[in-house]
């Protein structure tokens, strides 16, 4: 089965500066793999080792993410084969439907898929949409939520899709693009030996993008939540004196 | 596309029995709101099979039209069933603006529709605004892990879509029922239905958790280790009758249901005393608790994050200091 994973390069949420005017500084934010991208590369390590197939890995984004040899590296240490990137500033902010036109784009010429793996949303925006909307574009069957992944005969996979109250099980026509659950997996650590193979692994840079239309939103305001202040009188230790203290804060201050 | 009307819409997702889920009842509440304000009608759309439960209840919570699709297709919910529906209606009556609960199937059918009608989504929104100068609707978001609130609008595309969380809005009184109902036939050929629904099953149990109006919280993290770590933390919460929260590592663990999380992805909490044992103090769990009056962490890390939003902290085990504590609050109240 020949399956593509899409991963988003993003900044690292935890290192975002919040100025004094509620704006953010993300000028020295190093960037990482969207978390939940991680457990669309482990489903698809998994799916490809099941079914002796291949996984490619797609990433649309700016240069300063994806011209990174760490990233790359990283990327291609968690059980893709490949890397295909294409590189545009302009992806920087559009919406998630340009987004979807570029991968839908790169997806044509990345020959013939079954599969195509996203996470269920990106550790910065989280719109859970650029799965669902790349699959429409190119007119195949979409399936967001999903919690299992299992082979179910030519053209077909068997799929688990967890809702808030149900579970269903669902048989899908391939190719599909599903989008995993943060729950469907535990990614797991690339070892040393997948991190060496890593770097030899093949990246290829696409440049066809298809036509971009613009944008249908623009930004009206980002400002960053107001903080309030804290005590942060913190006591080392959880013996009895120091449990004792802080039932007495409890009983002084909130009950 | 087009606006041919002034009117929002509220898509309202049924239940299999044929009720309304309740976050489609909530958004008639700013429905109204913005309907009015855009000088459209609050227009519910009911999508499902015998959905009169369902339309009763959009009628006596402040629908003022209702477009019902009722057929045997949409008995479960598939992707391509409900796209085609609620395109079709959307091409038919041309509403310039349409709310979406924010359920895992309203994230799934959002996108798949706006998609289609080539306009932009805006997804997972918390506050919601009509723009005065030009009309059109601020939709605001949360960005970043929460570090960020973004307001952002649909200039030129119709509908404005965006799919907007359950719990923000709380459900208006109900009122006599007044609506005009319209029912159309709208036929999908299975052929055209590329998912098929092998099985359901249903988890009965679903647990009401309501943390959004408790006053004391005790939420677990990654840190109680396994799903039984969870009993000190019930524990100290029934000593204080509080409330049980987690965050979504324990969550995704499968440690505790959903029902259960705190966080940018999760609930919003604003309690008087909020106490977290064995959570980090990811940006993400933190923004949906860093309005609580009180903070108070547990946890072996001296460097985790909790204790820099955090008014009274102990580092150190939870598994030590929970019992010790529960017996001091018990001892306290008895
Ligand atoms: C503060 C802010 C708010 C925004 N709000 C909106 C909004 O409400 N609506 C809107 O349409 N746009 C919005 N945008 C624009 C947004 O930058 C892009 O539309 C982005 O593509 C949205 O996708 P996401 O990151 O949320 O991905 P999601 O839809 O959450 O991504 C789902 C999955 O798709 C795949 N994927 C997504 N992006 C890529 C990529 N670049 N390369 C490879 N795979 C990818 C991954 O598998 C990912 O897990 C906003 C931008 C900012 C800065
Ligand atoms: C888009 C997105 C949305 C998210 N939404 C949410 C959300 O809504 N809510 C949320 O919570 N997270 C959310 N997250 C996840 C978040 O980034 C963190 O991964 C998560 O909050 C970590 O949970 P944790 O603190 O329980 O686990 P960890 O970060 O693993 O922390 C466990 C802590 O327990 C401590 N500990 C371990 N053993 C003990 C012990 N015996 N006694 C005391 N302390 C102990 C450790 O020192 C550690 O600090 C989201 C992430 C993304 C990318």
């Amino acid at each position: 089965m020949k399956i593509i994973v899409c991963c988003k390069i993003v900044p690292n949420e935890e290192e975002i500066r919040v100025l004094p005017d509620r704006s953010l500084d993300l000028s020295a934010t190093p960037w990482k793999i969207s978390q939940y991208d991680l457990n669309a590369l482990e489903s698809g390590r998994q799916l490809a080792a099941e079914t002796k197939g291949s996984v490619t890995a797609l990433s649309v984004g700016g240069p300063s993410a994806l011209d990174s040899t760490k990233i790359r590296k990283d990327v291609l240490s968690r059980g893709a084969d490949d890397l295909k990137l294409v590189i545009d500033d302009s992806h920087s902010f559009s919406d998630s439907l340009e987004t979807a036109k570029a991968l839908a784009g790169a997806l044509k010429n990345c020959g013939a898929f079954d599969v195509v793996l996203c996470g269920m949303g990106s550790s910065d925006l989280y719109l859970q949409e650029t799965g669902i909307q790349t699959g429409a574009l190119l007119g195949l069957p979409s399936i967001n939520n999903v919690t299992a992944i299992r082979p179910a005969g030519e053209g077909l996979l068997e799929v688990e899709r967890t809702l808030e109250e149900e579970v269903e099980t669902l048989e899908v026509t391939l190719p599909a693009v599903l989008s995993v659950s943060s729950e469907i997996n535990v990614p797991s650590v690339p070892a040393m030996r997948e991190i060496m193979r890593a770097g030899k692994k093949p990246v290829a840079v696409l440049d066809d993008l298809g036509a971009l239309d613009g944008a249908s939103l623009e930004m009206l305001e980002q400002l960053a939540p107001e903080q309030q202040e804290r005590r942060q009188e913190v006591i080392e230790g959880d013996g009895d004196e120091a449990v004792e203290a802080l039932a007495q804060f409890l009983k002084k201050e909130c009950l | 596309m087009e606006a041919k009307t002034k009117d929002l819409w509220v898509f309202v997702e049924t239940n299999e029995d044929g009720s309304a889920k309740n976050v489609g009842i909530e958004l008639l509440t700013p429905g109204k709101m913005m309907a009015e304000k855009q000088g459209g009608t609050l227009t519910a759309v009911v999508i499902g099979h015998h959905t009169d439960a369902a339309v009763h209840a959009v009628a006596t919570h402040g629908a003022a039209r209702i477009l019902v699709v009722d057929g045997p297709e949409y008995a479960h919910y598939t992707t391509d069933a409900y796209t085609i529906a609620l395109c079709a209606l959307v091409e038919k009556y041309g509403p310039t603006s349409m709310l979406i609960g924010a359920t895992n199937k309203g994230r799934d059918l959002g996108p798949r529709v706006s998609c289609r009608l080539k306009g932009g989504l805006t997804a997972d929104c918390t506050a919601l605004d009509i723009d005065p100068d030009d009309g059109k609707v601020a939709w605001t978001r949360p960005a970043f892990g929460g570090n960020l609130m973004a307001t952002i609008k649909c200039p030129n595309n119709f509908p404005q879509i965006g799919t907007v969380r359950p719990g923000v809005f709380k459900k208006c009184e109900e009122t006599e029922a007044s609506a005009e109902v319209i029912r159309e036939e709208i036929h999908v050929d299975a052929k055209d239905i590329r998912t098929q629904v092998l099985e359901v099953i249903r988890d009965m149990n679903e647990e009401k958790v309501d943390l959004e109006g408790a006053e004391i919280i005790v939420s677990g993290g990654r840190g109680v280790g396994g799903p039984d770590g969870f009993a000190p933390i019930r524990e100290l919460a029934a000593a204080l009758g509080a409330t049980v929260g987690a965050s979504r590592a324990a969550v995704d663990s499968g440690w505790i249901s959903h029902a259960h999380q705190v966080g940018q992805t999760g609930k919003t909490v604003g309690p008087k005393l909020y106490i977290a044992c064995g959570i980090s103090g990811a940006i993400q769990h933190l923004a949906g608790m860093s309005g609580a009056d009180t903070i108070v962490a547990v946890n072996r890390d001296p460097e985790a994050p909790i204790f820099d939003v955090a008014d009274y902290g102990i580092v150190g085990d939870l598994f030590e200091a929970l019992p010790v504590l529960t017996e001091e609050i018990r001892r306290a109240r008895a």
